[in-house]
């Protein structure tokens, strides 16, 4: 008998098959494997009753992100159409974790729906039974809007709110990717042909570099570097973990990946990057003083706003160019959750619902940020009002390809203390410390969290 | 008739006063110092002494944020801190930033309150001004400088390119973060020192500077024989208070640095943060946090003997 597990790149590219971009791109044959696909209701009887539980309030909690204040705005329509009242509490991302754990710890049944950010809270959750499996509530067509369509849903969103053991404890409203932006306007005038592999990205970082007016290139170098390292990770054809699960951060791809990186920012990023979060890349890109930004899909796309922006209209993408190990879309999720403690469940659920439905994710679409569902990304008011171009539209796509979308962040427990170490390992990097050695000790560092994590 | 009503009363006001001396009255009146304190006693129980002794609970035991029960461990959280190198480092840096943060704004807060002590043009005015940044909320003022400090886009690399300066990296470098961020705490605490030594310095006696000034002090002189000694007292109430401030700064530091670049600014308590809330390690942040109560109360026990120093 073959015991041999899958590796994770192999489970991307099942649950990827045909996902939102299959869609788009009219290769609907292959669309998302059944088992990740959530289970159609039964139509109802009589007319779906939107007003079962009129009267009722919610308290949801949520981060400040476009997606959940998109909907929160409009939290008015649901009160109309269901009758339930919404109380929101959004915080900033890292807050926002914080307090959901708070609330966790104590079985708070104040708090009814919370947005969960599936890659960093899956596994620590489900092994301390925070999630709420909503398989039945999909499945009961008394509660069940038959308008909602679950087979709109991304494979990839479905796979990521799907447990091992078939449990779906959430609806996937968000699948942000890493992708490339570079400035088009600049690589024309210098006759320079879009950038197909890491070394020719590099080159032309090298022939765009002019400081301190123009930095040749712009790359996070703060606390979530590791992320975006990830990227160049995959590209180098390393991966997070090995095929049976060991960390592998200190391969020898892992450190020419971190080398390509450091080597990026040393030679063609502005000065402090290691001071540098999105924010600050934003900042700089839009000013039109970087001509490359490797990051977030949702992130880049606010340089696409003319109010904020010198360089929109300017701006092409891809995702990150091939490397010897190939090209690979990295990709994560968040979604709203039911909390195991709600008292209001089936209320919760009707949010869930509402939240993830076809119009929200067409405005999340038009705001910039990529939804979880393809029929957003298909509708005509989309590319009719949206301020992204079609390259970026289509470079996401290209991100949640089979074959192409790989993990943006490692499924693991203690993933934030990954997150941390290598971080840290990176940024004394930029910093001018040994690449390889300086990975060796954050796997070191990360063994025995590993091991206390499984025990 | 009128008799037996005088009679009653008077007998009413002798019931009172038999009740008064042996009930709840007499009771209250001779404990009346303990009933006025109970509820400042019973505030500082709940809100201080509750934590207090929970948190030492929590430091004893094996505890993960999560449905896992806690396991009594003993000293082991603390012997695990204590030989982490990470724990030695963030001691060293909180003890570093603290130095900075308490003898920038000390000295800062001394020259600004001898200035401010002379007698000029718009003096109050003045006053007022400087005393704004105290009233700033500690993160809005981290964010700001955070823009200030943003190495390619901030005014600092701006005002020093002025004056032909090479730019600082600030916050992200290695080398520059702690001292850049104890700038930061420096800029809203200078004035609190300058307004406690400024009051130690108005309460000084003019006649003795008018005595040494004809017995030939010069400026210097009077103010190392004579301001310094006396308005010592004033400033060991400042390096009190903002060396237990700065001990335990957190808010300015995570704004501005979450602990890096790498692990530069990650003071004992950016790492217990850490620990707690991002690792969930909590019986282990609590023992890191009981260690850290020491250093504040040892330090604060330092400054206060040093102020009943006689020698200054």
């Amino acid at each position: 008998m073959d015991t041999r597990k899958m590796t994770r790149r192999e489970i991307l590219r099942l649950m990827t098959a045909g996902a939102a971009g299959a869609s788009v791109l009219a290769t609907v044959s292959c669309v998302a494997p059944v088992e990740t696909t959530a289970p159609a209701a039964e139509p109802a009887m009589e007319g779906f009753d939107f007003k079962r539980f009129d009267g009722e309030s919610l308290f949801i909690h949520g981060e400040n992100h476009p997606i959940s204040e998109l909907v929160a705005e409009v939290d008015q329509e649901f009160l109309e159409l269901t009758g339930i009242s919404l109380e929101w509490e959004l915080a900033p991302e890292a807050q926002a974790r914080q307090k959901t754990l708070l609330y966790m710890q104590g079985q708070d049944t104040g708090l009814d729906v919370w947005e969960t950010a599936i890659p960093i809270e899956k596994l620590k959750f489900q092994s301390e039974g925070w999630y709420f499996a909503i398989n039945d509530l999909l499945k009961d067509p008394n509660l069940s809007d038959p308008d909602w369509d679950s087979g709109d849903i991304a494979a990839a969103g479905w796979q990521w709110v799907t447990l091992d053991n078939g449990d779906i404890y959430a609806l996937p409203s968000f699948v942000p990717q890493i992708i490339y932006a570079f400035r088009r306007d600049l690589l024309e005038e210098k006759g320079i042909e879009q950038p197909k592999t890491l070394e020719e990205m590099e080159a032309a970082a090298d022939a765009l570099h002019d400081p301190p007016n123009m930095y040749g290139i712009t790359l996070r170098g703060k606390a979530a570097v590791w992320v975006m390292w990830g990227a160049f990770l995959w590209n180098m054809g390393g991966s997070w973990q090995d095929e049976d699960g060991n960390l592998a951060i200190a391969t020898p791809e892992a450190v020419a990946a971190a080398e390509t990186y450091v080597r990026l920012l040393q030679n063609y990023g502005p000065p402090g990057s290691t001071g540098y979060d999105w924010l600050e890349c934003s900042s700089l890109f839009s000013q039109g003083q970087a001509g490359m930004w490797v990051d977030g899909s949702d992130l880049i796309a606010k340089s696409e706003n003319p109010e904020n922006s010198v360089i929109a209209d300017k701006i092409g993408y891809s995702l990150l160019p091939e490397g010897p190990g190939g090209q690979f879309g990295p990709v994560a999720c968040v979604g709203w959750a039911i909390s195991p403690f709600s008292q209001k469940k089936e209320a919760a659920f009707y949010f869930l619902q509402w939240a993830t439905n076809k119009s929200n994710q067409l405005r999340a679409m038009i705001s910039g940020s990529p939804a979880a569902r393809v029929s957003a990304w298909e509708h005509p008011d989309f590319a009719a009002n949206s301020l992204v171009p079609q390259d970026w539209i289509d470079t996401c796509v290209e991100s949640l390809k089979d074959g192409v979308a790989v993990p943006m962040i490692p499924e693991i427990i203690p993933v934030n203390e990954f997150g941390e170490a290598v971080s840290n390992a990176l940024t004394q990097a930029i910093e001018g410390g040994d690449v390889a050695q300086l990975l060796q000790n954050a796997q070191d560092e990360l063994e025995p969290v590993m091991q206390a994590s499984q025990s | 008739m009128q008799e037996t009503r005088h009679d009653a009363a008077r007998a009413t006001v002798k019931d009172t006063n038999a009740w008064g001396r042996t009930g709840i009255g007499d009771w209250i009146e001779q404990r009346a110092s303990l009933v006025f304190i109970a509820p400042a006693v019973f505030a500082v129980l709940l809100l201080i002494g509750y934590p207090l002794v929970w948190n030492l609970y929590m430091s004893l035991q094996k505890w993960e944020l999560g449905r896992q029960p806690p396991e009594f461990i003993g000293l082991t959280n603390y012997i695990n801190a204590l030989s982490a190198p990470r724990f030695h480092q963030g001691v060293f840096k909180t003890l570093y930033y603290s130095a900075l943060a308490t003898l920038i704004p000390t000295t800062l807060g001394l020259g600004a309150a001898l200035a401010f002590n002379e007698r000029f043009f718009a003096r109050g005015v003045l006053r007022s001004i400087f005393a704004l940044p105290m009233m700033a909320t500690p993160v809005a003022v981290a964010l700001i400088w955070q823009l200030m400090y943003h190495p390619a886009l901030g005014v600092f690399n701006y005002l020093l390119s002025l004056v032909n300066l090479p730019p600082s990296l600030w916050v992200a470098s290695s080398q520059t973060v702690i001292p850049s961020v104890a700038l930061v705490e420096s800029f809203q605490a200078t004035p609190f020192a300058a307004l406690v030594i400024l009051g130690g310095l108005a309460a000084l006696p003019a006649g003795l500077y008018e005595a040494s000034k004809i017995d030939g002090a010069n400026a210097i002189q009077r103010f190392r024989y004579l301001t310094l000694p006396l308005v010592w007292p004033y400033i060991v109430v400042v390096l009190l208070i903002r060396s237990v401030d700065a001990l335990k700064a957190f808010d300015s530091i995570f704004v501005l640095t979450q602990g890096g670049p790498g692990r530069a600014s990650e003071t004992i308590n950016i790492l217990l943060f850490l620990q707690a809330f991002n690792f969930y390690h909590v019986g282990y942040s609590a023992s890191m946090v009981v260690m850290l109560f020491v250093l504040v109360v040892g330090a604060a026990l330092v400054l206060i003997r040093l102020r009943r120093d006689p020698s200054w």
